[in-house]
């Protein structure tokens, strides 16, 4: 286990105006699951490699347990890696692939065959150990993967993308997977991934990436009910957060039919609601609501999705199991004023400290 | 399955290639087969003789020294120009212009005409004017010229094959060396692999079946040596350069024997035959496992 200390790391390529990745710091905690989220091209994958030692930063510094590693080789930094596309020697036996770690390291021949089984029996990849890649399915290539990763009980763990070559059923069963051995090995792990619902459900922390820098960094709960950015607010979430122009003025804030009171804000802003903020039908006391017309349903069995135009601002609403309106209706929704968040209008989109009531 | 239209069809597709395979391959090989039983000097009719061209072959120790000559200048020839091919091939396998320009010209004595590369080479050699030669003259080896001694000529002209095509093999590593995805690398270097490791465990055990192509195609080249050897030795000094494409070429066109030459083509044509299976067969073996990559 392993402290992980980021700190103003740059990284440009040529032919390239903007940097890959600008002045990331970041600090993950030993024994600490941070997932690094974002769009791809966000330089996620780049702040991974750098911390694997397989490209150099152009500016910044990596220290693990107070240890620099400028100029550290990736073999001498006791970092293991699982790659996207698993990169599993085609000429070994899984046996061998497992093995191979503890080969390079010098691990005595007697012990390696021990620390293999005991890592393919965690993985339940036992029967495995004479096949080839070639001839395991998609899973079983991603556990022999992980297994090469474990083997060694590196100080860090680092995932890039490592379920992104999966079906989604069983994309769902190796997350779940990952997760619970990870916490059961407490080791510092960095899992790179553009799928929100693998940020939310593995890490301690997420740090949302975007255009190669950092948005924000928190507990899947902070950066899902604060979002630092209008970014982060819709990149987390699905359906994503509704977010709407607005403009304030003679202390109230409009977006097409919804209309809420502030006592200041900027001229022009962005408001956002969670779909499963917004509900139908008549509004409570102190609920702020509007008029709307539903332009789609989307029945989903456990819930459904009623895509709502309220006077321009496009809302989705996230409902309940069947119950709710028919295309073309007009009703009346309604949402909890403290729920709403309000962004900067600017690309940069930060969150505003703005706040608002019903009328 | 696909079935053609016509019965013919697939014949009439098959007839360019088979038309040429015969004509050029088939047929002269049964001539030569016929031949090998008779005693001819292209002059006087030919007169059967049986086996005993076969026998004069093995019992007068020919053979036996032609195959030991073209085999060591195959030897050197392969396993230099596969050694010289991949230590150049990794030495280049990286952009930029100044190493684009040096594979072009390691590549570009491939292209040049064998009869050029021979004289040129002669040039070179030449104890007395050549920079190469001197060279080597200095240091004691062929004094009076590599090609003027029987212990180096078959060598000096082995050198000039593997100059010539280990631009060739450069290539082809060059282009499997860039087949093996860099993941690979990465993830050996993660492992804990040094370069060394990486080399062994990664390159090498991938780049197997590109090492069995080069090996084979490098090995039928030096099997049809024989511009080199007509142009720089003729076979000389004492007959130590004389593989055995220039000794089917002595036997018919110097000597008039032309029993005796196709009584060789024969001998040679079988132990070509099955030097081919065993390595196709390795072929085979170095291809096992690698079908998924």
């Amino acid at each position: 286990m392993a402290r992980v200390e980021i700190a103003n790391l740059t990284r440009r390529y040529q032919d390239h105006p903007t940097p890959a990745l600008s002045n990331l710091t970041l600090s993950v905690a030993s024994g600490e699951f941070m997932v690094v989220v974002g769009p791809s091209g966000c330089g996620k994958s780049t702040a991974l490699r750098l911390v694997a030692g397989l490209d150099e930063p152009d500016e910044g510094t990596i220290d693990v347990d107070g240890r620099s590693m400028r100029a550290v080789p990736p073999q001498d930094r006791d970092v293991a890696m699982v790659f996207q596309g698993y990169a599993l020697y085609p000429h070994m036996r899984v046996r061998e692939i497992l093995a191979f770690p503890l080969k390079m390291r010098k691990t005595p021949t007697a012990d390696r065959a021990r620390i293999v089984s005991e890592t393919a029996g965690m993985l339940g990849i036992g029967a495995l150990l004479d096949r080839r890649p070639a001839e395991l399915s998609g899973g079983e290539r991603q556990r022999v993967a992980m297994g090469r990763a474990l083997v060694r009980r590196p100080k860090v763990f680092l995932f890039d993308e490592p379920l992104s070559n999966l079906d989604a059923a069983l994309r769902a069963e190796i997350r779940v997977e990952i997760g619970s051995l990870v916490r059961r090995l407490g080791a510092t792990t960095l899992y790179v991934t553009h799928d929100h619902v693998e940020a939310m459900t593995l890490g301690h922390r997420i740090a949302v990436m975007r255009k190669g820098t950092l948005e924000q960094v928190g507990t899947p709960r902070e950066v899902y009910e604060k979002p630092a950015t209008a970014f982060v607010a819709t990149f987390l979430g699905s359906p994503s957060m509704n977010l709407s122009d607005a403009t304030f003025s003679a202390s109230e804030v409009v977006a097409g039919t919804v209309r809420l009171r502030a006592t200041a804000a900027p001229a022009a802003l962005k408001i956002g609601v969670r779909p499963e903020h917004i509900r139908i039908g008549e509004a409570p006391a102190g609920m702020a609501s509007a008029n709307a017309t539903v332009t789609a349903v989307e029945p989903l069995g456990a819930e459904t999705h009623v895509h709502l135009d309220a006077g321009g601002a496009v809302l989705r609403a996230r409902l309940p199991g069947f119950d709710a309106p028919s295309r073309g209706d007009d009703v009346q929704l309604w949402f909890d004023p403290a729920q709403v968040h309000a962004f900067a209008s600017d690309d940069r989109g930060e969150r505003l400290d703005v706040k608002l009531e019903a009328m | 399955m696909l079935r053609p239209r016509n019965r013919a069809h697939p014949y009439l597709m098959l007839a360019p290639t088979l038309v040429l395979l015969v004509v050029f391959f088939i047929l002269p090989l049964g001539v030569a087969g016929y031949r090998s039983a008779f005693s001819w000097d292209l002059l006087t009719p030919p007169r059967y003789v049986g086996a005993s061209n076969y026998t004069r072959l093995f019992a007068s120790g020919e053979l036996l020294r032609t195959l030991g000559t073209t085999l060591t200048f195959s030897l050197v020839v392969v396993i230099g120009s596969m050694l010289l091919g991949l230590l150049l091939a990794m030495a280049v396998n990286r952009p930029g212009k100044f190493v684009g320009f040096i594979r072009a010209s390691v590549f570009s004595a491939y292209v040049v005409s064998w009869v050029s590369v021979a004289l040129l080479w002669m040039w070179l050699l030449d104890a007395n004017a050549g920079v190469v030669g001197r060279m080597f003259a200095r240091l004691g080896i062929g004094e009076s010229g590599l090609l003027a001694g029987p212990s180096t000529a078959l060598y000096a002209l082995a050198g000039v094959t593997v100059w010539k095509i280990t631009g060739y093999s450069m290539v082809i590593f060059l282009a499997g060396l860039q087949d093996i995805p860099g993941e690979m690398y990465e993830a050996a270097a993660l492992d804990g692999a040094g370069s060394w490791g990486r080399f062994w465990n990664v390159t090498w055990p991938l780049l197997r079946p590109t090492t069995a192509f080069v090996g084979t195609s490098s090995l039928i080249i030096s099997f049809q040596a024989f511009d080199v050897v007509r142009v720089m030795t003729q076979g000389g000094p004492a007959g130590s350069t004389s593989v055995f494409v220039y000794a089917i070429y002595e036997h018919v066109f110097l000597n008039f024997r032309l029993g005796r030459a196709s009584a060789m083509v024969i001998v040679f044509f079988c132990l070509l035959m099955m030097l081919t299976l065993l390595q196709l067969w390795a072929w085979r073996l170095g291809q096992r496992g690698f079908r998924e990559r």
